[in-house]
């Protein structure tokens, strides 16, 4: 279960997105305001410096009419150069009524300027634009038209202005991010510290199977809402997980008391009708001698069948130190404890080299001598037994992982009977047929679940069985 | 910088009759131009004005230069809200009707004769010949520097209400006398 919870890399924080959100809400708004308040200033800048430009124009046009009249360019000239004072005025221009230069001004450094004789038949209209602005205007005497002006501007004041504005823009700005920075931090915080616990709590409950912690309790929103309802959730859980091993304990109790306490008198019924058997055997008809024999072969069953509920058992308590055991070793035991098994059954074992891993050894005992017991009393009566026993590493969700395979060349099965034959009792073979209890695949599993492993099974009928346990090298984590 | 300069020679070149060069334009349609531009500047009495049509005389006593050219720059134009009329004088003492009058009068003992004779008129008096002001007149062309120019006596045009404007008299080459408010 714990290897499926393993701590998740956060790559996008909801509490930096948040942070990123309400920054990118803010400075969208603070640029969008700024860039409004900038245009607008600027067109009524703009048209302000176009009025006073054309302020100026038309009182050249005033002024220099008279000159224009008894032809005294100089006096005209002297008008224009009135201009000088106004800084932004870059060039300016007076025409006689026939279009012919009649006085000019020009500023010293002044560049990008140039006079539009062509523009002068209009008369009368501005150009503005963002490099200058350029005006001309009539001279009138009374009701006629005895000149133009033309005129000039550059537009320094408004690139002047502009970069102000672009310097108070950017102090502005920054002031504003960073106080946002401030805000959006606290926010983020405020919204993400609720969701925070939440997350730590999920991962404990998952990481310790600690079903009584509870998130503590959140603010009145959604996400105070879904705290709640994960700790009713929690709460239903370590209810059931409670009433569950409350039944389980009493259950393995139950089977441990029972086998152990009909040991006691199932030795004595072994007992005395052996005793009975040599004895008084002489006394017996044949009738009286075939009871006893079917009695005794009954107790014997009855026996193993015992010992096998108390291996379950035991299997089922939790482990209570894991340590380290050498795999080959315990094959070793095992192997020599079946001698005379392989040696009747003329069995061929391949033994790979097995690792060591962190296990009870005695189970890890239980668990091999099992999987080659069945290897051994399925085998095929036609074909010589051959079985072989290896190791190879996986990667499982938490590390490393060993898996071990027995597979043989016996029986098989039917792969669809792969699930039922780890549970108790479950044979897929008379007892005619097969000795045994049905019981041995039923421990093996238990031991493999008290290790944090997985057990499965591959058969095919007449071809063989492979069984493949899967154990972490390391029990550090979520160990019982 | 250089494109204006460039601008304003390029000016230059493409309208040759730049004002100066002024031979191009005759002397005495300038001097006609001038006489008609001068009744711009000058502000006169209402009782100046006599006629019963209340037109605007530009008269022209003795020899007149202008022939034709006269007749050419009043083209029917209005001046102050009335229509500018040229008119001939033989007689100084006829020649009170004008409001703008060229004395075209070089004999000096005939000029202070006539001028004494429009003495209490309030006719601007206008001439190119030379002492025109030191014999009693207003307004005397000249050409200086082959350009037309004037001087104005402010004294004795005032005698007779006649008011030049100020700017009329910054254009002048000299102004002799001081404008006073009565």
């Amino acid at each position: 279960m714990s290897a499926e919870l393993a701590v998740p890399v956060i790559r996008d924080s909801i509490r930096g997105r948040l942070r990123r959100v309400s920054l990118l809400a803010s400075g969208a708004s603070l640029i969008l305001a700024c860039a409004a308040f900038l245009m607008f200033d600027l067109a009524t800048y703009n048209d302000a410096m176009a009025r006073n430009l054309a302020s100026h124009a038309e009182i050249v046009a005033l002024n220099v009419a008279p000159a224009l009249l008894f032809n005294d360019p100089d006096a005209a000239e002297q008008t224009l150069a009135a201009l000088r004072a106004k800084g932004s005025v870059r060039g300016a221009a007076v025409y006689d009524a026939r279009g012919r230069l009649f006085a000019s001004f020009s500023r010293e450094g002044a560049s990008e300027n140039s006079l539009l004789p062509a523009a002068l038949a209009e008369g009368n209209g501005d150009q503005v634009d963002w490099s200058r602005l350029r005006l001309i205007r009539p001279v009138m005497a009374g009701s006629e038209r005895v000149g133009t002006v033309f005129l000039e501007a550059g537009q320094d004041e408004l690139w002047q202005r502009i970069r102000t504005y672009a310097v108070i823009v950017a102090v502005v700005m920054t002031i504003a991010l960073l106080l946002g920075l401030s805000i959006a931090g606290t926010l983020a915080e405020r919204i993400s510290r609720p969701i925070l616990a939440l997350v730590a709590t999920v991962r404990a409950v998952a990481a310790e199977k600690d079903y009584s912690r509870r998130v503590p309790a959140g603010s009145g929103d959604e996400i105070g809402e879904l705290s709640d309802a994960f700790n009713a959730m929690l709460e239903q859980i370590q209810r059931r997980d409670a009433s569950l091993q409350r039944t389980n304990r009493e259950l393995e109790d139950f089977a441990r008391v029972a086998s152990h306490d009909l040991q006691e008198p199932l030795r004595k019924i072994q007992a005395f009708g052996e005793r009975l058997r040599e004895k008084h055997a002489g006394t017996l008809d044949e009738q009286g001698r075939d009871y006893l024999q079917r009695m005794l072969e009954s107790a014997t069953r009855m026996r193993s069948l015992v010992d096998d509920l108390l291996n379950f058992s035991r299997a089922a308590s939790p482990v209570r130190m894991f340590r380290e055991v050498d795999l080959d070793g315990v094959l070793a035991d095992v192997l020599s404890d079946l001698q005379l098994r392989i040696e009747e059954s003329g069995a061929r074992i391949e033994v790979g080299p097995l690792p060591r891993i962190e296990a009870d050894p005695t189970q890890m005992y239980q668990l091999l001598l099992n999987l080659l017991g069945n290897a051994i009393k399925f085998r095929r009566p036609d074909a010589p037994l051959s079985v072989a026993i290896r190791a190879e590493q996986a990667q499982g969700g938490e590390g490393r992982l060993c898996r071990l395979i027995v597979q043989d060349n016996g029986i098989g099965f039917e792969q669809r009977y792969a699930e039922r034959i780890f549970s108790v009792f479950k044979r897929l073979h008379s007892r005619q047929e097969f000795e045994g209890t049905g019981m041995g695949l039923a421990v093996c599993r238990k031991i493999v679940d008290q290790h944090n492993g997985s057990i499965e099974a591959h058969g095919e009928p007449g071809k063989g069985a492979r069984f493949v346990v899967t154990l972490p090298y390391r029990q550090s984590l979520g160990a019982v | 910088m250089r494109r204006f300069a460039a601008g304003l020679v390029a000016a230059c070149m493409l309208l040759p009759a730049v004002p100066r060069c002024q031979t191009v334009v005759e002397e005495y349609q300038l001097k006609a131009a001038f006489l008609f531009n001068f009744a711009r500047y000058v502000t006169w009495p209402e009782s100046a004005f006599s006629g019963a049509d209340g037109v605007f005389v530009l008269g022209v006593l003795g020899a007149d230069p202008f022939g034709h050219r006269l007749d050419e720059a009043i083209d029917g134009r209005e001046v102050q809200g009335r229509r500018v009329v040229a008119r001939r004088f033989e007689n100084p003492a006829d020649a009170g009707a004008a409001q703008v009058l060229y004395v075209g009068i070089s004999d000096p003992i005939a000029l202070r004769q006539a001028l004494a004779a429009l003495a209490r008129r309030p006719v601007l008096t206008v001439s190119d010949t030379e002492g025109f002001l030191a014999a009693g007149g207003m307004i005397e062309l000249r050409t200086e520097d082959r350009r037309l120019r004037f001087d104005v006596n402010v004294d004795v045009a005032q005698q007779v209400s006649l008011r030049p404007s100020a700017q009329l008299l910054k254009l002048a080459k000299n102004v002799r006398g001081t404008w006073r408010e009565r």
